[in-house]
């Protein structure tokens, strides 16, 4: 009978540890589900965050607009928080932009209020009294229904600020009393203070890059205006000085006359130039093709050219290929300009004494460079790799032993604002480097490619190919 | 006989200028860039220096530095003349030692004159 009893009892303790630990590893399961859960939504927020931030990233990559990007955020807002109306304001110089998605219906006096706290909210942060400034409403979503919600319950505000200005404020409301945790104001309030960081960055990058560009236009500007008003300048005082008697005889005066109309050609040539190069760099410059003997052109600009380089005591002598074509299409009068360039630039940057070879020759892509090239017999003449042509073409080039530029000036020659800053008020060189960007864009529009070889002190070749 | 230097790329200005300096009182020579006006000076020591600032080779800025630093050169006034019209430029040749700065199309010949000779009577003492 005792051996029964004992054995129930067993049976009994047995039973309730049982009990127990099924009990016990259920709150455990229980609670791992819990975990599990919460996990999931915490990552699930994690990745929302990245997805959101990283679309942010791509789109403020190319666009400035504050109000794209809070678009952007609110409109993803769906996937992680329940509300009734998301909305925001931005804040422009002279007026405010609202801008409202209602996802549940809701009245009007629920769009009303939220405008009010919105404002209410903006001015908390700056005092400044928002209501004043005049305001552009916009409301997308299920407005305004006699059914739909009358007061807002929950509400949250999250300010924009962009280089330390409130440039507006993100709002999510819920008819709903205490809906919004602290956690769902912490990811949009790190959502919204990362694109506004974004965006303050890629304004200081544009702020600094405008002003550099001001500020090379401005000495662009002033080495023009120079350039313009030097010969203007000089005429003037030879007419003060005709007039004023102190010529003695009649060839002295007709030697300052001589001058005055020299002035008034190099004016009339810098006006053509920039001329010149505001079509070309409106893209309004059109090119008037024809069949067209490059030996000739070059002979006809090898003559004019002599003329004052023998003046400035420079020795010109010309070398040709035998290959040149006889005729080929290119724009005849702007191809003259092109080879007047090279020419006039050497004849300036060449002191007394020095020479200048004016050549012209055939070059085929990843060939070398024809023998010809070889037998000019001047200091500093490109290699191959200088001249990378797809096509036959032929090469025009100018070759002297003048004063050089340094690798670092010759880099931004071709560019007319950058030599304007380098060429002329860095490194002592003169010239507004006009010519060189009228060379670059003209073989550029033919097809072909402009640059330069240089040494420092020893001596240059300039130079432009036109596809055959 | 007071010998003036102008270094000015412009050779019709130097040329100019002569033609209108009053007869046998100056002597004036001319130079293209500031290299050459360094040869000039060293053969013939000027009384007054007529500079631009814009020139090949050696410009107006890096001549001024390199007679200033030289106790032969450094007390010849220096006229700057250029047009040039930024301000930045004017007060960067002030502060190199420049004794004056005209701009060229803002001044007459005549006003030019007059400047040089005020500059040449005060050096006289």
């Amino acid at each position: 009978m005792s051996s029964a009893l004992v054995l129930s009892a067993i049976f009994g303790l047995l039973f309730v540890a049982a009990l127990l630990a099924v009990t016990f590893l259920h709150f455990a399961l229980e609670k791992r589900k819990l975990e599990i859960q919460k996990e999931k939504n915490r990552s699930a927020r994690q990745l929302y965050e990245l997805s959101i931030l990283k679309e942010i990233g791509e789109r403020v990559g190319y666009s400035l607009d504050i109000e794209e990007i809070l678009r952007i955020i609110t409109n993803s807002l769906r996937q992680f928080i329940d509300y009734t109306a998301v909305g925001f304001v931005v804040v422009y110089e002279k007026q405010l932009k609202l801008n409202v998605h209602f996802d549940k219906g809701a009245s009007h006096s629920f769009f009303v209020d939220m405008k009010k706290r919105m404002l209410a909210s903006m001015q908390a942060i700056t005092g400044e009294d928002y209501q004043k400034i005049p305001l552009e409403e916009s409301i997308t979503g299920a407005i305004e229904t006699e059914s739909g919600a009358f007061r807002i319950g929950s509400f949250f505000n999250i300010p924009l600020v962009i280089g330390g200005k409130l440039s507006g404020v993100l709002t999510v409301t819920h008819e709903k009393e205490g809906l919004y945790k602290e956690e769902d104001m912490t990811i949009l309030y790190k959502i919204t203070s990362q694109a506004s960081a974004a965006v303050e960055r890629l304004q200081k990058v544009i702020n600094r890059e405008q002003e550099r560009i001001d500020k090379v236009r401005e000495e662009y500007t002033s080495i023009i205006v120079h350039e313009l008003r030097s010969p203007l300048d000089g005429i003037r005082k030879i007419c003060e000085l005709v007039v004023s008697g102190k010529l003695k005889s009649a060839e002295e005066i007709q030697e300052y006359v001589t001058m005055a109309y020299q002035s008034s050609g190099r004016m009339m040539e810098l006006i053509n130039d920039i001329l010149d190069l505001s079509k070309l760099q409106a893209g309004k410059f059109e090119l008037n093709k024809s069949n067209s003997n490059i030996l000739e052109l070059l002979t006809n600009r090898f003559i004019f050219y002599k003329v004052s380089s023998d003046m400035a005591k420079i020795e010109l002598t010309s070398v040709t290929d035998e290959a040149l074509p006889k005729e080929m299409p290119f724009d005849k009068e702007a191809v003259k300009q092109m080879i007047g360039n090279l020419l006039s630039n050497a004849v300036k940057f060449t002191s007394p004494g020095g020479q200048i070879v004016l050549s012209a020759f055939v070059i085929k892509p990843d060939k070398p460079l024809p023998e010809i090239v070889s037998k000019i017999n001047m200091p500093v003449l490109p290699k191959a790799q200088d001249i990378k042509v797809n096509t036959s073409s032929i090469c025009v080039m100018v070759s002297d032993n003048g004063c050089g530029v340094s690798e670092r000036v010759l880099a931004t020659l071709f560019k007319n604002y950058a030599q304007a800053k380098s060429g002329a008020t860095e490194g002592g060189q003169k010239g507004t480097g006009l010519g060189l960007s009228i060379v670059k864009r003209m073989s550029e529009a033919h097809g072909g490619l402009a640059g330069a070889v240089s040494k420092d002190g020893f001596g240059s070749s300039f130079f432009f190919t036109l596809p055959i | 006989m007071k010998k003036i230097l102008v270094i000015d790329d412009d050779q019709f200005f130097a040329k100019t200028l002569m033609a209108a300096l009053p007869e046998g009182k100056y002597n004036l020579a001319s130079a293209e860039n500031g290299e050459e006006g360094l040869t000039k000076m060293k053969t013939s020591k000027p009384d007054l220096i007529i500079l631009d600032i814009l020139m090949p080779k050696m410009d107006g800025p890096s001549f001024l530095k390199t007679i200033k630093a030289d106790p032969e050169f450094s007390a010849i006034p220096v006229l700057v003349s250029s047009n040039l019209s930024s301000l930045k430029k004017v007060s960067d040749m002030m502060t190199l030692g420049a004794t004056g700065y005209i701009i060229k199309s803002d001044e007459s010949l005549e006003s030019i004159i007059q400047d040089i000779e005020r500059i040449l009577s005060q050096t006289n003492g």
